[in-house]
Parts: C-alpha cells; structure tokens; sequence
C-alpha cells in the first residue's frame, strides 16, 4: 500500500536511541517510495533542519515533530500542521527541558519532562498521537489521553503500533476501544529507530550505552528484536489493521508545515528613531573624526572607502545588521569596565576584536568590530560585503575569557530570553568513543579497549578494525566481531549536546518560537537545539563571541607592567618595527607567542625572516591546510629566498593575469580572498561568481560540484587567453587550498596580536611569562615548557610557595613565582583562601587556619610549597598529625603528641617527579640533568647540534613536549623533544612512527637515533629508531610511577 | 509441525492450528556464542488446547514452549 506515510521516525538526534542520521532516513525512505516521512525525536527538533533540507533534495515531504516525554515519563507524538503549531511544539519543548538544569547543579543533566496542562494549552497547529506501544500516554494514563484528546479536538490520534512483542493484540485491542470510546480515529506507525537492518543491531548496543550498562545487562530495556526499522510502505501497512495505515496519509496530508521558510528577522533597528542607515551613519562620522583627524594621510582614501561601504551596506540592507554588532561591542565595553574594575590599567585595551573577513571593512573599524586600519593596512572587502551578497555576512569576535563569560550573560539578557541563545553543537562518535562506549555495551575486556584507545588514531571510527589487527593479542569470537562491525557503523553519529564555542543567535521574533531553547551546563547561558550549519540553514544571524587565550594573557601582561612599574601601555601605539622584536621573530625565538610558536612555524620562520607587520601578515596564514595543500609554501620560501639575494629577483606566476593578485604572496596563493582575486583575474569571474567557489570548496566538499565549477573556470579563463593546460592547473593548485585558509584581513588582525604579544615577550619577558601560565590552557606548549625556554632566557621562575605565592602567578623582586593554584588539587577558591590567610608559622598553624581540606594541604606540601619548613617527607608527618578544625570548632594550638620519626631525604629524582606531579612543571633540575650519566650510549644535547654536519648519524635524549601528525603530512609524524639545553626536532617517517606507535603516543622520555639534516637555519633528526627511557628512568630514580608524574606531550592534528 | 507458505503453522502435534493468537519474535544475545533468532506463535489448536511454538531462525526447527 503506497498510501501508508511513517508518522513516527527517531534519528540518531533521539541520543543514543536512534540509530540512522536524518539524511539516512530521509534517502532510505526514497529509495523504499515514500513521498512524505515524519522525524519524531525524542524531546527535540535538532535533526529536523538537517532532515528537511536532504528530505527536498530527495523528493521526499519532511513532516516535523517530535516525540514529547510528560513529565509523568509518558510520551505523546507531536507533529506540525502549521507555522502556528511549530511554534507551539518550540514552545513545549523549551518547557520540557526548562527544569533539566537545577540551580547550582548546573552540570548535572536531568531527563526532560512537560506538563499535561503546557502541551494542552498549545494544541493549536499540532496534530497529537497518543505515544509509542511502551511509553504512549495512552498506554499508560488513559485518563490523561481523554484530556488531550479534548484539548486537540479533531486533531487527537491513538497510535497503534506493531513492535511484535508479546501482547502487542491485545495492547492494541485496548488502544481501539479507548478510540472508540473517546470518539478519535487510531492510526498506525512504526516507531523507527533505524533507516536499515543492518543498524538494528548498533540500536541494541546504543540502549546499553545510553543506560551505562552493558547488552547483557539492558535485556528489559532494549527491544528485544530487530523490528525497529524503516519497513518499505506496503510491509508496514500490512503489520496494522487497514483503516489505521490508511489514516497516516490523511494525518501526513494535514501536516504542510515546511521548515525551510521560517521566517526568522534579526533586530534591524528599524523601530528606532531614524532609520538604520541613518543610525548607521552617525556612529561611523563620530568615529571618522577621532581616528581620522588631523593631518592623516589616509583621510581621503578612508572618506572615499566609507562612502562606498555605507552605500553598499544601503543597498544590501545591512544597516541593523552592523549596528547589531556595534550594541553588542556597547555592552562589551561595558562587561569589560565590569570585569577590568575602575581605574584599570587595561582601560585602554579594545573590549575585544574582530577577526575573519570583517576585519577588512572600515564600518566594522569604526564600529569598533575591529581594531586594524583596512584602508592603511590595504585590506579589501571582497569577501565580506560584495553587491552579489546571498546571505548575511560572518562576524567573529574575540574577547578575553573573562569578559566573553560576562558578555554571553549580557547579551542574553539585552536581548531576553526569549529571544538569544548560543548555538549548540553535536560531538560525534569518533574512535576513542567509539571503541569505549561500543566496547564497554559488549562487555569486553577494560585493559584491551584502553590499550586500543591510546594506540588508535583518534579520528575515524571506521577505522577502528583495521587499527585493531595491529594490537598484540586474539580478538576473536562473536563479541569482537560485533565489536568491529558496530564501531564502523557508529561512526559520525551525535552522542550529545554541546555548545559552540562562542556563536550566538538573536531573534527579533521570540528565538522560542524558531527553535526549542534548553539551559546551559554553565549558569545563565542558554542554547537553541541546532547548531551551527542548521542556525546557516535557517538563516539565522549567528554573532560569534570567541574567548581568545592571548588577549587574556595580554591583558594581564598590559596590568601587571602599569602596576608593578607604572608605565601604562597602550597597544595600539607601540611601535611595529622594533628591530629587536624582529630579530628574535626571525631566529624563531618565539616560544608562547601567538600563531607563530609551533615547530612548523619556527622551521618556516628560519626560512622566511619576516621583516614587517605585512610579512608577518603571510606567514600567519602561510602555514596552514590550504597554502600547503595548494603547494604554496616551498615556492613562497625560494621566492623569498632569491628576493633578499637578489633583489631584482622576477618570481615566476602561473600567468602573467595573476602577478597583479599574488603580488603580496610573490606568485603563490596564501589568502583566501585571493581565491577570489584569481578568478576573477584569470577566469573573469564577477565577485558572487568567484564567492560561489569558494563556497562549493569550503563547505563538505561535493566533487559533482567542484567538476561544474571547473568547466566554468577553464571556459572563462579560455575567453582570458590563459590556455586550457594552464587553466587546469591554476584549478587544481585553488582546489588543493580549498577553504582551509585564512582571508588576509583575519590574518592581519592575527599578525598583529603575534607581534604585540612578541613585543611584551621581548619588553617585558618576566611579565609576559607570569600573564602566560595564568592564562592556561592555551597554545601549543605546556606551561613546563614555557618555563624552561623562559629559563633558559634568563628569567627567574620560583616555585610555589605558601606564604609568597598568591593564588595564580605573581612577580616577585623579577622573578615569577608560581601561583598556589597551580598546585593539583588546589581548587581556585582554596588558592584565594590560602593566600588571604598569609603568613602562616608552620605546617601546624597551616592545618589550623587555612581553609582548604587536607587534600589540598597535603598537595601544597608534596610540591614543595613549605619546603622552606624542613624537608617534604617530615613536614606530610606532620600534617598528618596536626589537629584541624572540625565542626566549627577551634583547635587550640597544642604542640605535637608526637615525634617525628626519622625519615629518608627526598633524592633529586623524587623532588623533581614530585614538582611535576603536583604542578605540572618543575623550576628545578631537568629529568635529562639527572639522566644523561646513566644513558645507554652518548647522545648530544640539543646545545651541541650547531656543530653536527649535515647527514650525520647521532642519538639524542629527551622529554617529549608536542607531538604533531598533521593530516597534510601524509603519515608523518613531528615531534619535539626538551633536554636540560633546549628543544630538539624529531620527524618520524610512517613506518619508524608505525614500528614504535606505542612509544610515541604514550613514553615521556625517549632516545632517538637517526640522520641529523640541516636545511638553511633548519635542523631536524630523521629518526630510524626510538626507545622509551622509561625502565632506565625508574631504575636510576627508584620510582615506579614516573610515566604518570611527568607530563604527557601535547598532541596536535590526526592521532 | 506444517507451516503455511507465509511461515505461520499450520499443524502441530497433528493437530491442525485453530487460531493464531499472537505472533511475536526474539532476536538477542547476538553478540554472544548462543544467538536468539525466534519467531513465535501463540496458537490454539483444533482441540482447544493452547500451544506457543517457535521457529529456531538459524536451524529452522520448529519448537514448543509450555504455554
């Protein structure tokens, strides 16, 4: 029967219940011949969008609803008749999750639930089934049935369902006579959770998961059979009494709400008292007079530029949009007074800045979107604002952590509840989850999945057999296979709801009444249930608040300097050719600046020398997916390189149309908006044609699309006398870029906080260490290693200390002392406690007045904070002896009951393992110090290689601090590796990284040997063979858990 | 045991099957050894005796539990 329509559908969007994405569904259900089918999660519409964009590609009608829990844990089966009633069903599920985070237990998520009473009063355009055959409100409340069934008068179903359970007739006996009895039509479905068979099995496994248990110990929660799938039209028909099956296509005939035209509008301002142009105008003008006044030599470029921009804004009816953003930077500035406090030195700092295309724009400037000069820097606007404009454009904002906490409340309630929220966002199963979730619901072995876990690659859980075969050991038997098969077909599915780091969505129509809002995990932040490619699909304008960890450390850097040695800094007056800044730029002593700190930025920094802010500018976005993929960076490095030793060096270009263009980039394509610029220069491209491509090579890549967009390319560059051969390769080298990388104007918004922040770096080393470590976690080194390399610069660093230390870092007589905080198991509040009871006269006195628990206590002391009391092991003795305050009760300050025993010195070894452990870093010895006499063979240190020749074999040892598997490298793997002198380059080929997998991942302390190269200033160790140290290690210190005490590299890239 | 061509029974024990009551169908413990692949039937027989039989998915038995 083709007449049947599935009414009642769950996708992977039910979490950890339904088993199929919405397009799964949606392209299953064409191929079986549907012409319309129903998406029901369970309490939500974040599928729904996805689901009805794929569902129209396909021919199919997307009917959108949702299965509502009660909060009596009944369900009922909601599905949109009108515009009106989606409303309603936003509106009921906000209600439904309203009471999901309690006040002060805001991490914890409880199930969702509504009222009886709140789906009744917004029966209006909905259409109501009574609920599924275990949950249905019908099944389990009749009562409550006949209430709604009176409330949605002439839209009240009872919905018959065929699981093939046991009783299933006479269950649906029953349901028949209560529809006769209430005088309301039965209607049939099939409470899909699947697209196809072959997912019905990863259904089991997700109930298991999903009740954190096991497949063995879910038997009265899971389904018990495999019927839970999308059944072609006339299969399902059969399963259910006719008349019922017959009615789904009267129901899905009701229900034309399409959810592609919503009609969502952004505050426009268009309510104000003239009319957003105008408003628009007047707050550029006030800013063009101050920032162009007097005798500026751009003044008339920037009074031609704004001109132009405001016209086009005009014309594109943007006007609101900008002055949305400029209100938000307003209530910015005024989070920032809030959290910077009268009188601050960091008054003088921007709230916050733009980065991405917008920076380019001189309103955005003057708006205070962004803090560079685009007419002085020579940015274009292209990309950002352009006459062919299709949808709102992209502004990203970055503010200090502390002030984007603030900020996300304030807009929140600027705007109402109702009407913002921040976006949400869906992590999905990758292998680590894959292999533990998958794993843990078959009941196999813990060690085996973690041992996997740590060697796999991370990313792909399809991978996750393959990676498999390569762990020692008999995977064998039905749980293993099923193992294998399930983590391949969990892959990509949404395990839960996030939140995007920072984008928000704001509505002039309630935001309610577009999407269901739930509270947040933090308190006062609320998200909407679709993320951010629903929010694009929508519509909807999406204003990102980003936290950015360098303009805290800025900011705090900037505080510090006025405080400590009342010299005020204002950043954007320091002077941007400091030599010396440079100079250090260019030996690629840049350990903890922003952007240009990782390995391979100091390896392309050696070759590239940057000179300038504009040089700077290209190699922000120099190493990055899309100029290495499009073979950018070697031809930009030579053509570098020949132009310092022969300045009337002519670099080559593919054409002579794009030396105008790549002019910036010496021939090669670096920026994004040069993609642009390329098009149209050789293919003759308008700016919306040439924006469309970068568009299909941006989003999830369609080859179809790309292969159009070439044919369009190679006849317009044909038209341009570029020849066809030509043409192509131009083609591949813009699709080898794609859209991963930066536009120019982001990047020169990115250059300039690298070179402020290697200014203060350079100025004021001391300060901006301090700034650094308070601002963790960021960046590409761990505070460890940030010590060190400052060490190693001649700054003092002193450890923690309980009665000079504060509770985050401070400067003491020059030197940086490590904050209390910094010491596990201090909370920050114990931290601040501790400091505010300063000074304390020993470990007694400590344990009477300091108000942190013992855990706390004993950690200050393992760390060494009260080594200035006696030695570590004596003073826990002690602690632990000491009487605490109980109850509320005093203690009164009696001498010890006992003596302390004589304990064994702390070694070296211990001291230092326990620094590590207890802080994270260690100011004292380096593991290496300790190590190198005990070393199986003479390895250089990292101060000796400026003599090694070029294609030497040697061995070299040491800590390892990042590792890096980039997926551009195809399978190589970098590493750095500390000794007590510095930092050595490691590169790993595929099959060393393969034979020593293990090693790599998860030894801190390592012995590599290999063929020493020496490209330009660039030195790097091929490595053949690594071993771990870890046995020699514990040997020599007589410590067992040394692998734990030290800290584990950070990871960047594949794994 | 007979089935019909649609697999429900047709007779059992020699008896002809009355009524089918009820179908219903297990599959479990799939990732184990001992699989459950069932299809049962809940069935009064031309005697008047109640029956539930089942068809074993992976042999293709046909069994009976006590009703």
């Amino acid at each position: 029967m083709r007449d049947y329509v599935e009414l009642h559908a769950h996708s992977a969007y039910s979490f950890l219940d339904g088993a199929s994405l919405p397009e799964e569904l949606a392209a299953r259900a064409a191929e079986l011949g549907y012409d319309a089918l129903a998406l029901t999660d369970h309490d939500g519409v974040y599928g729904s969008l996805e689901f009805a964009h794929a569902c129209r590609h396909l021919g199919v009608r997307a009917i959108t609803g949702a299965e509502v829990t009660l909060a009596s844990g009944a369900h009922v089966t909601l599905l949109c008749e009108s515009g009106r009633g989606y409303a309603n069903l936003c509106r009921i599920l906000t209600d439904a999750h309203a009471g999901t985070r309690v006040p002060g237990r805001e991490r914890e998520l409880l199930p969702a639930g509504t009222t009886l009473e709140t789906v009744a009063a917004h029966a209006e355009g909905l259409v109501c089934l009574s609920g599924c055959a275990r949950h249905g409100l019908a099944v389990v409340d009749p009562n409550a049935a006949a209430r709604l069934a009176h409330a949605f008068a002439g839209a009240f179903y009872v919905e018959l369902q065929r699981p093939y359970e046991r009783g299933d007739a006479r269950r649906n006996a029953a349901l028949a006579e209560l529809a006769a009895t209430l005088g309301v039509p039965t209607v049939a479905t099939g409470d899909v959770h699947a697209h196809h068979p072959r997912r019905a099995r990863l259904q089991d496994a997700l109930v298991a998961i999903r009740n954190r248990t096991t497949l063995d110990g879910s038997e009265r929660e899971r389904r018990g059979n495999h019927e839970a799938v999308l059944l072609a039209p006339a299969e399902a028909a059969e399963r259910l009494p006719r008349e019922a099956a017959a009615r789904t296509r009267e129901v899905a005939d009701r229900c034309r709400f399409d959810l592609t035209q919503l009609g969502y509008r952004y505050p426009d301002f268009s309510d104000g008292p003239d009319p957003a142009d105008v408003q628009l105008r007047a707050i550029c003008e006030r800013a063009f007079r101050e920032r162009y006044a007097g005798a500026n030599g751009h003044r008339r470029r920037a009074r031609e530029r704004l001109d132009e921009e405001l016209a086009l804004i005009a014309r594109l009816g943007l006007a609101g949009f900008f002055l949305l953003h400029w209100e938000v930077l307003e209530l910015a500035r005024e989070c920032a007074r809030e959290v910077r406090g009268p009188g601050s030195p960091r008054h003088a700092l921007p709230p916050g800045r733009g980065r991405g295309s917008s920076v380019g724009s001189l309103v955005c400037y003057l708006t205070g979107l962004s803090h560079v000069d685009p007419v002085a820097a020579n940015l274009s606007l292209g990309r950002f604002l352009n006459d062919e404009l299709a949808s709102v454009p992209d502004i990203d904002l970055d503010f200090p952590r502390d002030v984007r906490e603030k900020l996300i409340v304030a807009v929140t309630e600027r705007y109402g509840r109702e009407h913002a929220a921040l976006v949400a966002s869906f992590p999905t199963y990758r292998s680590r989850g894959a292999i533990r979730d998958v794993g843990k619901a078959l009941g196999l072995p813990f060690g085996e999945l973690e041992r996997l876990a740590r060697v796999s690659d991370g990313w792909d859980a399809t991978r996750v057999a393959e990676e498999l075969e390569r762990v020692p050991g008999a995977h064998e038997g039905p749980r293993w296979e099923a193992f294998r098969e399930l983590t391949r077909e969990i892959a990509g599915l949404p395990r839960h709801v996030s939140q995007h780091p920072g984008g928000m969505v704001v509505s002039t129509r309630p935001l309610v009444e577009l999407v269901p809002v739930l509270p947040a995990a933090m308190a006062g932040r609320q998200l909407c249930q679709w993320d951010k490619d629903s929010c694009a699909d929508a519509g909807f304008l999406k204003i990102d608040l980003l936290g950015l960890g360098m303009l805290s450390a800025v900011e705090d850097a900037v505080d510090r300097i006025a405080r400590l040695r009342g010299e005020t800094i204002d950043l954007s007056r320091i002077p941007l050719d400091d030599p010396a800044v440079y100079a250090e730029i260019q030996a690629a002593d840049t350990v903890g600046l922003f952007q240009i700190e990782s390995r391979a930025q100091m390896q392309s920094l050696l070759r590239t020398r940057p000179e300038n802010l504009d040089d700077l500018t290209v190699q922000v976005a120099l190493v990055r997916p899309g100029p290495i993929q499009g073979k950018a960076v070697h031809p930009y490095i030579e053509h570098r390189r020949r132009l310092r030793e022969d300045p009337g060096f002519v670099y080559p270009v593919e054409h002579e149309c794009l030396r105008e263009p790549l002019a910036e980039t010496l021939g090669v394509v670096v920026f994004q908006d040069q993609v642009l610029d390329v098009a149209m220069a050789a293919a003759g491209f308008s700016v919306g044609e040439a924006e469309g491509l970068r568009r299909a090579m941006s989003r999830k890549r369609s080859r179809d699309a790309l292969e159009a967009w070439r044919a369009r390319f190679v006849a317009g560059a044909r038209e341009n006398a570029v020849d066809e051969e030509t043409a192509h390769r131009i083609y591949d080298k813009l699709v080898g870029f794609s859209g991963f990388g930066f536009p120019k104007s982001h990047a020169a918004a990115f250059a300039l906080l690298a070179y402020q922040s290697a200014w203060l770096r350079h100025h004021y080393p001391a300060e901006f260490l301090c700034a650094l470590l308070n601002a963790q976690p960021m960046g590409f080194y761990p505070p460890a290693s940030l010590v060190r390399d400052a060490q190693r610069r001649g700054i003092e660093v002193r450890p923690p200390h309980v009665n000079r230390s504060a509770a985050r870092c401070t400067l003491e007589d020059g030197a940086v002392r490590i904050g209390l905080g910094y010491v596990r198991s201090v909370g920050e509040a114990e931290a601040e406690a501790i400091a505010a009871g300063q000074p304390y006269a020993d470990v007694g006195d400590l344990a009477r007045r300091a108000a942190a628990g013992r855990d706390a206590l004993q950690a200050l002391v393992a760390a060494g904070a009260c080594d200035s009391w006696g030695e570590r092991r004596a003073l826990l003795w002690r602690l632990g002896a000491a009487p605490r305050p109980a109850g509320g009760q005093l203690v009164l300050p009696i001498g010890p009951t006992a003596e302390t025993p004589e304990l064994p010195r702390q070694t070296d070894w211990e001291r230092m393992l326990a620094d590590y452990r207890h802080t994270t870093l260690s100011v004292g010895v380096h593991p290496l110090e300790l190590l190198r006499p005990h070393l199986p063979e003479p390895c250089l240190g990292s101060d000796e290689l400026a003599g090694v020749p070029h294609g030497a074999r040697i061995a070299v040892a040491g800590m390892a601090v990042a590792r890096q598997r980039p997926a551009t490298a195809n399978g190589v793997v970098f590493m750095l590796l500390e000794d007590e002198h510095g930092q050595v380059n490691l590169i790993l080929p595929p099959p060393v990284y393969e034979a020593h997998r293990a090693v790599v991942r998860g030894e801190p302390l390592l012995l590599a040997r290999g063929r020493f190269e020496r490209v330009d200033r660039n030195e790097n160790l091929i490595v053949e063979e690594l071993e771990t140290l870890g046995p020699l290690a514990r040997r020599v210190a007589s410590e067992a858990e040394l692998g734990s005490a030290l800290p584990r590299a950070h990871h960047f890239g594949h794994r | 045991m007979e089935a019909h061509a649609d697999g429900t029974p047709r007779r059992v024990n020699r008896q002809h099957v009355a009524l089918v009551r009820e179908e219903w169908r297990i599959v479990d413990r799939w990732w184990t050894d001992e699989p459950v692949d069932r299809r049962y039937f809940d069935l009064v027989l031309e005697s008047g005796e109640n029956a539930v039989v089942f068809r074993d998915g992976a042999s293709g038995a046909w069994l009976t539990q006590r009703a």
